[in-house]
């Protein structure tokens, strides 16, 4: 609990760190957002019956 | 560093709040946090982190925001056209089931696998959450299974009336793009079944367990109270009951609120310590009740607040930490925004989180008491009261002052019969104490419900108030705050400030409330299908309606014209004017005299009404019109009613130069009696006609072209667009609104609010009418 609170700023930091990699990563596309966007090419799996 | 979660909270929501309203570009957003990262690093231990931590937690706010707009796009909007479609997906939330006599309605979300189109022999993949309406479906899928589901998938229906609900952005909020409605046994089939070993199958079945038990230990009538209240299920709670609640002030114990859940908790926590537990095994297993009441519960945003903040207050049990209250307050608030940053513009969340601040900063005192008094508690509902009363007023158009008296008194009543209806859930099964359980959750419940409908009832308990302005609501924040900080700081000049703060904040409050509504002409004729309902205002407040609409299928007073009339801020109507007596224009009068004060009734004389609910049933005086009779006159304008016929009226109103007449119905006979009304029908501009019906379509076109070859409107409207009547309109070159395409056609004089200045012609004497459709906006004038 002594350390937590010794070096909250450096948690915190990478606590931010973190979060801006997930967000920023996914908005500049490394990263697949969870739906594909509108008008993507759709892709047939097979005829049915 | 205190209050971590505070700081970052503040940067997060005012960077999601800017995105919103003042767009940076993506790339500028990435640079600079990219670019402040290092120094965040440098300044640890610093004063300046702080800053750099609120500034960082904006631009991140700021990437949120963005990132939940790219979630929100989804493939299978592209779908939603309306035609016959097979869909596969899996089944996201528990099926709620809603039956109404014999009609019955299952309603779920699926996360959208693949889709095949009627005609198609192509199976395409599209992903997306959709909203499922099932009609009398022969199953009832299980949380998590797959399906196959055939029926129509749309767009949900934009609002088409004033203070509609915007059934689209609710959706949007909850991350779902489309509705799907399917028809009979064969809509609904279950492809596979869900496995055993996953979590939230094991929830959802026992929240369908709970479900199944509430139904069989309680009466009908409280068995949707208590989904509501423990499962968050809120389909079967009736109208009637939610209404006295809003009316009331006391809604938020209906859903699920944050109260419940630390009531629950709370009274969980201490029972354990009073059987002899130790403190920290008793936080321990409270921890896990909380958990598990959460994910029962439903999980919706309130829930998750307090779920949250219990959850924390119980680890700092655990650990012997100091508990900070801010931090697991606004710990939960970044959470739960990072998750969902649209929560931020969610009804729910807000009332949430400022109820609780308020809570705590305008009555902080004897806080950790235990002590309980009468006086305390009107005093922490009037805190809640005033924290929250914009907001009320911004959604729901409802003030009310009852609402102090009706939470102290529903409050503990109210909790008691959710104690003991849990109590009578886990015990119910044993013999003696489970009877015992049933009937005191029965019998607190009851005496709940016949308070709040008792306070409900009375007139000057609440009222409906326009909605304030943006500006406003800013600030009355801005000042209250202001107000609170002066009053925790001592600093130079600070009495000054606090004092300038509170009348600031008095007469903020003023302002917003004495607002009165315009005192403008205004017509508005709604969108009801193919019924005609309307709502006239006179300049001082003479508020009159036109119809009641019908009460089945659905209620159209309810769903069309309260939302409307409380939007405008009216309280009392003059009169109600019925064209005919026909169900589908009476049968919505009921709930109008249940919310509103009606002055009388009026009724074309020779027709047949239901007499003793008319004449004792609403407490409001029967008046019949007769050809010819003045029902109001002022020096602006009258309403008289022109001509009747086999109980059906012709109206007319005359505002200043202009002259609106409405139609009860278009038979050949209701022109020729037009027709010796030549001197009314001389300077006509709108002409309402009603739904045009199949059966009688030939002979009206004859008879319309003939009338409006004596006759020369310059608007004319109707509810459903029929091409015949729009080419002769045409034609003839006079205006053709329906309220299907353009929703609720508002002629009013109120300039300002409705019509641009540039798109008019100026004059210091120019006088007009705007003619502007709900959907479509302004469309024309009226000189």
């Amino acid at each position: 609990m002594k350390l937590l609170i010794k070096y909250q700023h450096t948690l915190l930091f990478l606590f931010l760190f973190g979060l801006g990699i997930i967000v920023f990563s996914r908005l500049f596309g490394y990263l697949p957002p969870q739906n594909f966007g509108p008008n993507k090419d759709f892709v047939s799996i097979g005829k049915v019956r | 560093m205190k209050h971590t979660f505070l700081w970052l909270s503040l940067g997060l929501s005012s960077g999601i709040f800017f995105q919103k309203f003042f767009p940076v570009p993506l790339l500028w957003i990435g640079a600079v946090f990219f670019c402040l990262l290092p120094s965040l690093w440098l300044s640890r231990g610093s004063r300046s982190f702080i800053f750099l931590l609120i500034i960082m937690s904006g631009l991140l706010g700021m990437g949120i925001w963005e990132n939940g707009k790219i979630k929100g796009r989804q493939e299978i909007e592209n779908f939603a056209t309306g035609e016959l479609l097979t869909l596969e997906g899996i089944v996201k939330t528990l099926p709620e089931v809603k039956q109404h006599q014999s009609r019955s309605q299952v309603s779920f979300v699926i996360d959208v696998k693949n889709v095949k189109k009627r005609n198609e022999r192509l199976i395409r993949r599209a992903e997306g959450n959709v909203q499922v309406f099932a009609f009398h479906t022969s199953e009832i899928p299980e949380f998590a299974s797959t399906v196959r589901l055939r029926g129509r998938l749309t767009r949900p229906e934009p609002a088409m009336n004033p203070g509609g609900f915007e059934y689209g952005s609710y959706l949007e909020q909850r991350g779902i793009c489309c509705v799907m409605r399917t028809y009979g046994a064969w809509g609904v089939r279950t492809i596979r079944k869900p496995s055993f070993l996953s979590y939230q199958v094991a929830i959802a079945k026992l929240r369908n367990l709970i479900s199944r038990r509430i139904n069989q230990l309680f009466r009908p009538e409280f068995r949707g109270i208590y989904q509501g209240i423990l499962l968050g299920m809120r389909k079967n709670i009736s109208a009637d009951i939610r209404d006295d609640f809003m009316k009331t002030g006391t809604a938020h114990l209906l859903a699920i609120s944050g109260l419940h859940v630390a009531l629950v908790t709370g009274s969980f926590y201490f029972f354990l310590v009073i059987l002899g537990f130790p403190q920290k095994w008793a936080a321990l297993i409270g921890l896990a009740g909380v958990i598990l009441f959460t994910e029962v519960a439903g999980a919706g945003v309130p829930v998750l607040r307090a779920g949250g903040m219990a959850s924390l207050f119980l680890m700092s049990l655990l650990f012997e930490r100091a508990h900070f209250f801010w931090s697991g307050l606004f710990a939960a608030y970044f959470f739960l925004l990072t998750a969902a940053p649209q929560n931020l513009f969610n009804v729910s969340f807000q009332l949430s989180f400022v109820s609780v601040l308020a809570l705590i900063l305008l009555f902080p005192r004897k806080f950790r008491e235990w002590e309980w008094r009468w006086s305390e508690t009107f005093f922490r509902s009037a805190a809640v009261l005033l924290g929250t009363f914009p907001i009320g007023l911004y959604y729901f158009y409802t003030f009310s002052p009852i609402s102090l008296v009706a939470n102290v008194v529903a409050i503990p009543l109210f909790h008691a019969a959710l104690l003991s209806g849990l109590g009578a859930i886990l015990f119910g099964g044993f013999p003696w104490i489970g009877n015992f359980w049933v009937i005191a959750a029965d019998g607190c419940l009851w005496l709940v419900l016949e308070v709040i409908r008792r306070l409900a009832a009375l007139k000057w308990g609440y009222f409906y108030h326009s909605p304030p302005a943006m500006t406003e609501m800013a600030a009355y924040y801005v000042l209250l705050g202001g107000a609170i900080v002066c009053s925790k700081f001592r600093f130079r000049f600070s009495k000054w400030f606090r004092g300038f703060f509170w009348t600031g904040w008095a007469a903020c409050c003023f302002l917003m409330l004495s607002q009165g509504i315009p005192a403008q002409f205004q017509a508005v004729f709604f969108n009801a299908g193919k019924n005609e309902i309307s709502y006239i205002r006179f300049p001082k407040s003479e508020h009159w309606l036109f119809n009641a609409g019908r009460s089945r299928p659905s209620d159209q007073v309810r769903w069309i014209v309260l939302p409307a009339v409380k939007k405008f801020g009216v309280n009392q109507l003059s009169a109600v004017l019925f064209s005919d007596t026909g169900s589908r224009h009476v049968s919505g009068a009921e709930s109008l005299a249940k919310n509103l004060a009606i002055e009388r009734w009026i009724f074309p004389i020779g027709g047949k009404i239901e007499q003793e609910k008319f004449f004792s049933g609403y407490n409001v005086p029967v008046e019949f019109c007769f050809p010819g009779k003045i029902i109001f006159e002022r020096e602006e304008g009258d309403i008289r009613c022109l001509d009747t016929f086999e109980g059906k009226a012709i109206y007319q109103i005359r505002y200043r130069r202009w002259n609106f007449i409405i139609l009860p119905s278009t038979e050949p006979v209701v022109f020729e009696r037009l027709r010796r009304h030549s001197e009314a029908l001389k300077s006509l501009d709108v002409l309402v006609l009603p739904a045009v019906y199949r059966s009688r379509l030939t002979r009206t076109y004859a008879e319309l072209e003939r009338f409006l070859d004596s006759a020369d409107p310059a608007v004319v409207i109707m509810p459903q667009t029929d091409p015949a009547i729009a080419d002769m309109l045409a034609f003839r070159d006079i205006l053709f609104f329906d309220t299907e395409t353009h929703g609720a056609i508002t002629f009013s004089e109120d300039t300002r609010s409705s019509l641009r200045s540039d798109a008019l012609p100026r004059g210091p004497d120019f006088e007009f009418l705007t003619v502007a459709g709900y959907r479509s906006g302004p469309v024309a004038f009226l000189r």
